[in-house]
């Protein structure tokens, strides 16, 4: 019976999930652009949420296992759980990057301002001031029992924000809409237009696991040449 | 605005910096890894 070592196993499932990120991304691309129904309001500009949506849900899913990781690290003091936040606090940073860049070139043409200094536009801005300081207290200063302690107060009152962030649709008197899928009651979207949201979710969801193995694997590496 | 290539920009970007993210990680791994000149010349050194 052949074995199939761990090496062996990971050095063909990372590669599978990159490609299969990249393929449907692709996939998910050309079925936002092209494929799915032009809104009969937003016309061609309403695309620009296929993308601008899961990369907001993938800010805040990177977020929660940067917080969690990081107080496991903190109470255990294992590696791994270190490098899974640090890496999930760097991939967060491209999602929320993502999430401001995108909503911007969208709210130009639609709101007639490129930004607006509302609620949820400000709690998705903090979130990357909380993702840049934990990323330096954990990667750049020197890895002490205090810049560790550090790090996982200012994520924990990050991770506050959240909830704030969701529902300050609702809350605030904002010019953002309040959520078309991610609410109790069913999806307010057509299911065409669900499909390019679908693919893209699980793209940008492959493209977590890919980018935080390569993260990780960096994270070890420089340990141990810096231990060596 | 009208017109597909109003929302084309922004898949773009985020191409660019998910795609980024992704290579930073595997180049830093890269430039940080021993090259073989380098093994070579610790060998002689130790000869």
């Amino acid at each position: 019976m052949a074995v199939v070592t761990k090496n062996q196993l990971h050095s063909f499932v990372t590669p599978a999930v990159t490609y299969g990120a990249v393929a449907l991304f692709v996939a998910g691309s050309i079925d936002a652009l092209l494929l799915a129904p032009k809104d009969y309001q937003q016309l061609d500009i309403y695309r620009v949420l296929f993308i601008h949506a899961p990369s907001a849900w993938g800010s805040f899913a990177s977020y929660i296992v940067m917080t969690i990781a990081g107080i496991i690290h903190w109470y255990r003091g294992d590696d791994r759980s270190g490098d899974l936040a640090s890496a999930s606090a760097i991939v967060g940073l491209s999602y929320t990057l993502v999430v401001l860049a995108t909503g911007t070139l969208w709210a130009g043409p639609t709101w007639g301002i490129w930004w607006a200094w509302d609620l949820r536009t400000m709690a998705e801005l903090v979130l990357v001031f909380f993702y840049g300081s934990v990323i330096y207290l954990r990667i750049f200063a020197a890895p002490t029992k205090t810049t560790l302690t550090a790090a996982n107060i200012l994520a924990v009152a990050g991770a506050m924000t959240l909830p704030v962030n969701h529902l300050s649709v609702y809350w605030a008197n904002t010019i953002h809409q309040v959520p078309s899928v991610l609410r109790i009651d069913a999806p307010a979207i057509d299911v065409t237009m669900q499909r390019p949201l679908w693919l893209l979710a699980i793209a940008l969801t492959l493209y977590y696991f890919s980018a935080v193995t390569q993260w990780c694997r960096w994270l070890v590496h420089r340990r141990v040449s810096q231990a060596s | 605005m009208d017109g597909i290539q109003s929302a084309v920009l922004p898949y773009l970007i985020a191409m660019l910096i998910y795609g980024g993210t992704l290579l930073t990680a595997v180049l830093l791994r890269r430039l940080d890894a021993p090259r073989p000149a380098d093994e070579q010349t610790e060998e002689n050194l130790h000869e």
